[in-house]
């Protein structure tokens, strides 16, 4: 089975408006088959939205060089036409963004929402289009609730209900990729939970192949097929999500999965505990400019990291990682 | 943790008393509707401990630290800070007493005006309030930074060019300017990255430590509220349904709301507590 998305060497980079240019993405290879989900980790500044953004060509206007391939059933989006690419756009691929209170239109019904992604994409029969936006939203509700939701503006809906409609209007067109940028951030813990489950009932019920952007590695857990932890714009590592997610082998990865609060590992026993954290302020300072770009954090950092920047190392079949430690003398 | 009646708590810095706080919505047409945010809540937070109230959106956290913090006032009860009675209090009091409690909401970037400086941030609470002097408030400003954390070059930046967890810093700093006896931290953490989380979560325990802190942590991650809190207040529909030491409450939640927060927790799935449990 071929790939149904192939990324190639995508650099993204941004000119700040002091003029430095801040490179965002620098360097992402990486394949999807179909019906596979992938977690990409990240935390701000790691590049992570600028990837679900750019994989469909979508660049932030301060963006001064873009250069790789984005290959989607071999063809490569950064070099389609613009009426082409619009094509593919919410309907062949599709991208649900972090915050549904800000992505909705705040004085449009959430029906007349949906119904406007399926016009945009050449469906104009009036009942085709009611018919088709019940059917979508009767997969995200309860059926007595979707007509409600239909009827309802963003601001009667609550966070949960609103990243549904924002869910229904990336797959009214029924696509084969969806991207979903943080897609659970904003809602609390019992509504994320739920949200996770509609992603993992419309995997399987529609087969998507996905790209779930997160920064919170637990949400990956039985959810992801591999995991591409992202830092500085690069992989840092890459692989089965088990073999990431039980055994990290970059020191990056290592940390940020430390310094999340274990649930039955209370502190004051006796003696304050810390949380172990990465050293050093997150990653929006300046990079280093030659060696490894976790290196001035890096607690396991050696003199080669300074000078020579690491390629990726390949520590099991499906498992690698951007890091000295790991390369073969 | 809860006292007698009317009893003044020995070392109880904040008691509450049957809280109750409704709101009336305003209706195009039809009646007003009547909002029930707080329904009866009491607890007390004795000096220097951190009490957690944790539960999900709407439960009333908000308006319990609004009213705590001299924002609202509650439509009953009662609330004592330092043994003294301050939900009823007049306006110029209750001034006095804003600046002994301070706030740290969750989003820092929307607490600041983008186009201040650090510098003008954080001496802003202590123009208005002190009577210190440029230079002073200049020398202030860069310990309160270093207590945080941050370089005291830093003073010269926007709020806009700072990350995330800078930001939460600075809210923290401008905070301590006034010397407040309480803090009381609304989703404070929720808004970080989980590595952020930890740096900020260890710098309120190291402050906790050194000034002696008192914390009101709200929030809806039960395994933070654990980690940072000596008791833990479950809230769900304006009441406290649940409350103990944090332990007890992971260990033997009472409450149904409680073992669905429980279960939300995400955790890495393959860890050897869910292993063993499975």
């Amino acid at each position: 089975m071929g790939a149904i998305l192939e990324v190639r060497d995508l650099r993204v980079a941004y000119r700040s408006r002091g003029g430095v240019i801040f490179r965002a993405l620098d360097g992402i290879s990486f394949s999807l088959e179909p019906g596979e989900v992938m977690g990409v980790l990240g935390e701000s500044g790691s590049g992570k939205s600028t990837l679900a953004t750019s994989l469909l060509r979508l660049f932030h206007a301060n963006a001064v060089d873009q250069s790789g391939s984005v290959l989607f059933q071999g063809q490569d989006l950064l070099q389609a036409e613009a009426d082409e690419l619009q094509k593919i756009r919410g309907k062949l691929i599709s991208l649900i963004f972090q915050e549904p209170s800000v992505a909705l239109h705040p004085t449009l019904r959430a029906g007349r929402q949906v119904r406007q992604v399926l016009a945009a994409h050449g469906m104009n029969c009036r009942s085709a289009l009611e018919k088709r936006t019940r059917e979508v939203l009767g997969r995200l509700f309860f059926a007595e609730e979707a007509e409600r939701i239909a009827r309802s503006y963003p601001h009667q809906l609550s966070g949960g209900q609103r990243q549904r409609v924002l869910i229904a209007q990336a797959i009214a067109c029924g696509p084969s990729v969806l991207i979903a940028d943080e897609p659970t951030a904003s809602l609390d813990p019992t509504t994320q939970m739920e949200t996770l489950g509609v992603f993992r009932t419309l995997r399987k019920s529609m087969g998507l192949t996905m790209i779930f952007i997160t920064h919170n590695p637990a949400l990956l857990g039985d959810f992801a097929d591999r995991v591409l932890v992202l830092y500085a714009g690069r992989v840092v590592e890459l692989g089965a999500a088990q073999d990431i997610l039980v055994s990290p082998k970059h020191p990056y990865t290592r940390a940020l999965f430390q310094s999340i609060a274990p649930l039955f590992d209370t502190r004051r026993d006796s003696s304050k505990k810390k949380l172990p954290t990465i050293s050093g302020d997150s990653l929006e300072s300046s990079l280093p400019v030659a060696g490894c770009p976790f290196e001035p954090r890096c607690p396991e950092r050696m003199e080669i990291c300074k000078s020579r920047e690491p390629g990726l190392v390949n520590v099991s079949e499906t498992h690698t990682v951007s890091c000295f430690r790991y390369e073969s003398p | 943790m809860k006292t007698g009646k009317s009893e003044p708590n020995m070392h109880g810095l904040v008691r509450v008393e049957n809280l109750v706080k409704r709101f009336s919505k305003t209706r195009l047409a039809g009646p007003n509707q009547e909002v029930r945010a707080l329904a009866g809540v009491s607890f007390s937070i004795l000096r220097g401990t951190t009490l957690a109230i944790v539960g999900e959106s709407g439960c009333g956290k908000s308006t319990l630290a609004l009213c705590l913090a001299c924002l609202e006032r509650p439509t009953s009860g009662k609330i004592w800070f330092e043994e003294r009675e301050i939900s009823g209090l007049h306006e110029k009091d209750r001034r006095v007493i804003r600046r002994q409690i301070q706030l740290i909401f969750q989003d820092p970037a929307n607490s600041f005006n983008p186009r201040w400086t650090v510098l003008e941030i954080l001496t802003e609470p202590l123009a208005l309030t002190g009577n210190l002097r440029g230079e002073e408030m200049r020398s202030r400003a860069g310990g309160l930074l270093s207590q945080v954390g941050l370089s005291p070059d830093m003073q010269g930046k926007l709020s806009s060019e700072l990350s995330g967890g800078q930001r939460q810093r600075l809210a923290i700093a401008r905070a301590l300017a006034l010397e407040p006896k309480l803090l009381i931290l609304d989703e404070a953490l929720s808004a970080l990255d989980c590595s952020v989380q930890a740096q900020i979560a260890n710098l309120l325990m190291d402050l906790q430590g050194s000034l002696k802190m008192t914390y009101l942590f709200i929030s809806h991650d039960l395994a933070m509220a654990a980690y940072l809190a000596d008791e833990i207040a479950v809230m769900s529909h304006g009441q406290i349904v649940e409350q103990g030491a944090p332990e007890k409450i992971l260990k033997q939640p009472q409450s149904r709301i409680t073992r669905e927060l429980l279960a939300a927790v995400p955790r890495l799935d393959f860890s050897p507590h869910r292993t063993a449990e499975s």
